[in-house]
């Protein structure tokens, strides 16, 4: 079993590294039965490798404990879903299901072949291919999944107790899926780069082509992300749902480059313009997503980091020499286009709406370069000076404190601006309205008692940009319902269904402001508070009374529970209870907190069973986190947005003429 | 409505070259401007206290185990004390907040904070690790 699951792992890598050779030598000859070839190559690497890991997910189900990985992974007692789990659990599995869904995504990729412009097929291939063979080098030669030991214990070490927890099951292969998609635009790019003459194929139809991934990889790894946020905020407990922790960073940096790619895309096919940012955005995004790779199992941040004394792996040396070869590859290409990639028009007056969006894709790669340097500063203390240092958290604050409200300031004024030039009066007619929603809304927050300077700016500014997002659409739909005659609502929904791309693209700004305005909430008005209480005492935390009122102890496989429940009143009415538990592992024999959360539109109440003593008094931790719940709705909205914006449009209609 | 641009006046694109460069100027101060006190130094317990007194006042990051007698916590002042051990070094460490997971006898902890005069590390976060078979995602944190 195993031999056969690592010999289809060397078999993929063979058929992955002919497939990139045949691809290439297709594109250089122009011979397209090469290209067919490497066709063929693909479809079978994406079969061998379904195959080894179903061999390891039938290994891990059948808990063969000979196996290593099963072994350190999986345990008798658990449960069947985080078995499954596991295969991403390790660092091995891991690799083998980026492969897993690099190789799915190419087969996607291949069914699509007629959407792909014909000179770019090969090299697009051949750099697909390229990637897949080297994960498939990784795993054979680093990070063989099916290592066999000598004894067949009875039992295995089991997951981690943090990992058990419905995050796990969703934030590993969403994160991976979207760094995985994100070589679709590299594998675009690179073809773009290398094909010769490439006026054709930056026009609008194979751009969409690359917006469309960029999109879809963008809202993958967006959603990863929150789905972390949302794992540590229930599961760690200590309330956050972000640390600028270097793995957290090293998947915030792609995204936000990433964000910069789509917005750079939108100017390229409006304008012709941005060719150059478009091209090295999309390399940088994937540069980014092996980074993160590096950063997460490479130990050359994290050992720095963390302090512990965790070396430099292997695979870090690998990950490294990959990246280099991606830089002087793109490089060269780079110098090779440079006439092709001079820009038809360039943005002339700086207020206009590509001169903004040039303005906020600066901010976007300012802001991750920033959050890189941070990362990157451990490592570069020790070579430059030969000390051991770090920055802290402080740092991050700082510097996406201001970027951010910038980036909250430009999503409100670009979409006012106009394409070229800007309509004074046009302008001024909607930032009439949108200043006012800001003012009022200030007015309004300080009236209520909110005194915190940057609270009242950022919510002005969230305020100012879905004011202009609402004033647009409403002018819009009043216009269309004057000129066609329908009722205003009907006239919204054929105006939501004509301009998918371009609402969608609303949506998704809303989606950011919501979360956004769930940070400002969060971060500066949080509170927390410690309650000691003997079984049925009562403690005051604003607003709420908690009543602690049972101790529950409950034997189950591989630990034993201790829930607390305490009845939460507002007033004498029962509004609700939570049942925070502190649970022993017998696997690292040791306790672990799960907290519990009541949730209201307002504000998260957060509750950890801090410690029970012999008598059954526990001491609580009671922290109140506002408007938390909308990071997550906003999670939700940014999924519909760009759902929306992704759906094909029916041929018949044009693409809205605005883009958004 | 397109134009083509190649007769375009080259101060327009002066403007917008000296615009971007004054953005990218910005970022960078705000970065290095960042770091300016968020910088934390990473020192064993010895080293720590040879730095006295160049040292009180700067933010650092020491690592230890755990000493399971020092353990004391004020559960109405949400005060944790213990003690970290290196070697022969011995550190006294006061945290503020609760004991996170796996904090025990024996474990490995590192703490981040400043060195106070009266010789007590007051620490503002305290990171620990499990020294078991479990890699680094074994690490508990605990911030504030």
């Amino acid at each position: 079993m195993t031999q056969l699951g690592y010999a289809a792992i060397l078999l993929a890598l063979l058929a992955a590294s002919g497939g990139a050779s045949a691809a290439l030598w297709g594109a250089r000859t122009r011979q397209p039965r090469w290209t067919r070839r490497a066709e063929l190559a693909l479809f079978a690497t994406a079969g061998l490798v379904a195959l080894a890991t179903s061999i390891l997910l039938f290994l891990l189900l059948s808990r063969n404990f000979q196996v290593q990985y099963v072994y350190a992974h999986t345990s008798t007692y658990q449960p069947t879903l985080y078995v499954i789990s596991a295969l991403w659990a390790g660092q091995e599995g891991s690799l083998l299901l980026w492969l897993l869904l690099l190789c799915a995504i190419t087969v996607f990729v291949l069914l699509q072949k007629s959407r792909w412009p014909t000179a770019l097929w090969p090299y697009a291939l051949a750099t697909l291919a390229a990637i897949q063979a080297f994960f498939a080098l990784l795993l054979v030669a680093l990070q063989n999944p099916f290592v066999e030991l000598a004894i067949q214990p009875l039992e295995g070490a089991g997951l981690l107790p943090a990992l058990e927890n419905p995050g796990m099951l969703l934030h590993p292969p969403i994160l991976f899926l979207g760094y995985a998609l994100y070589s679709v635009p590299f594998a675009f790019t690179l073809a773009l780069l290398a094909s010769g003459p490439l006026q054709d194929h930056t026009r609008a139809s194979s751009l969409s082509l690359a917006r469309k991934w960029g999109l879809v990889a963008w809202l993958f790894l967006g959603l990863g992300i929150l789905i972390g946020a949302w794992w540590a905020y229930v599961e760690l407990g200590w309330g956050g749902y972000w640390s600028w922790d270097p793995v957290e960073n090293a998947s915030l940096v792609p995204w936000l480059v990433g964000t910069a790619y789509l917005h750079a895309l939108l100017v390229q096919e409006r304008q012709g313009a941005l060719k150059r940012w478009g091209a090295a955005l999309a390399i940088a995004v994937f540069l980014l997503c092996i980074f993160a790779t590096l950063v997460t199992r490479g130990g050359i941040i994290t050992s720095a980091l963390h302090g512990f004394s965790q070396s430099v792996q292997p695979i870090a040396y690998y990950l490294l020499v990959f990246m280099a070869t991606i830089i002087v590859l793109s490089a060269v290409l780079f110098y090779r286009q440079r006439q092709a990639l001079n820009d038809e028009q360039e943005p002339e007056n700086l207020l206009t709406r590509e001169s903004t969006l040039l303005l906020s894709i600066l901010i976007f790669v300012g802001l991750a370069a920033a959050i890189l340097v941070g990362m990157v500063f451990p490592n570069l203390a020790q070579a430059l000076r030969g000390v051991q240092m770090e920055l802290g958290t402080a740092f991050y604050a700082r510097v996406f404190t201001p970027l951010g409200l910038v980036i909250l300031f430009l999503l409100g004024f670009c979409t006012l601006l106009g394409w070229r030039e800007t309509r004074w009066q046009k302008l001024w007619q909607t930032l009439r309205f949108t200043v006012m929603a800001a003012l009022v809304l200030v007015g309004a927050l300080v009236v209520l008692g909110v005194r915190q300077p940057l609270a009242l700016l950022a919510c002005a500014l969230i305020a100012f940009a879905a004011g202009g997002i609402g004033v647009a659409f409403a002018r819009s739909v009043l216009q269309r319902s004057r000129l066609r005659g329908e009722a205003p609502l009907r006239a919204a929904v054929g105006l939501f269904r004509a301009g998918r791309r371009r609402y969608g693209g609303q949506l998704v700004h809303l989606s950011i402001l919501l979360i956004a305005l769930a940070i400002v909430g969060s971060s500066l008005f949080k509170s927390e508070q410690s309650v000691t209480l003997a079984r049925g005492a009562e403690a005051r935390v604003q607003g709420y009374t908690l009543r602690y009122e049972d101790l529950a102890m409950r034997e189950e496989p591989g630990k034993q529970r201790y829930i607390a429940t305490i009845g939460l009143y507002q007033g004498q009415a029962r509004v609700g209870a939570v049942k925070p538990e502190k649970n022993y592992y017998t696997n690292v024999q040791d306790f672990v907190t799960e907290v519990a959360i009541h949730t209201t539109p307002r504000q998260d109440l957060y509750v950890a069973l801090n410690a029970i003593d012999s008598t059954g008094v526990a001491s609580f931790r009671v922290s109140i986190y506002p408007l938390v719940v909308w990071l997550w709705v906003g999670g939700g909205l940014l999924l519909l947005g760009t759902l929306v914006a992704l759906w094909p449009t029916p041929s018949r209609h044009v693409e809205d003429a605005d883009g958004a | 409505m397109r134009v083509t641009n190649r007769s375009m006046p080259s101060s327009k694109q002066w403007r917008l070259v000296v615009g971007g460069a004054v953005v990218v100027l910005t970022i960078a101060f705000l970065v290095f401007s960042s770091m300016r006190g968020a910088a934390v130094y990473a020192l064993t317990i010895a080293e720590l206290k040879t730095r006295v007194p160049s040292i009180y006042g700067q933010g650092v990051r020491v690592g230890g185990t755990i000493d399971g007698e020092s353990i004391a916590w004020d559960a109405t002042t949400r005060l944790l004390r213990f003690t970290l051990i290196d070697g022969a070094a011995r550190l006294s460490v006061a945290y503020q907040g609760t004991q996170p997971d796996m904090f025990r006898d024996g474990a490995q902890a590192l703490v981040e904070g400043k060195l106070q005069r009266s010789g007590t590390f007051e620490a503002s976060k305290l990171l620990l690790k499990c020294p078991s078979k479990y890699q680094a995602a074994a690490t508990a944190t605990a911030t504030r």
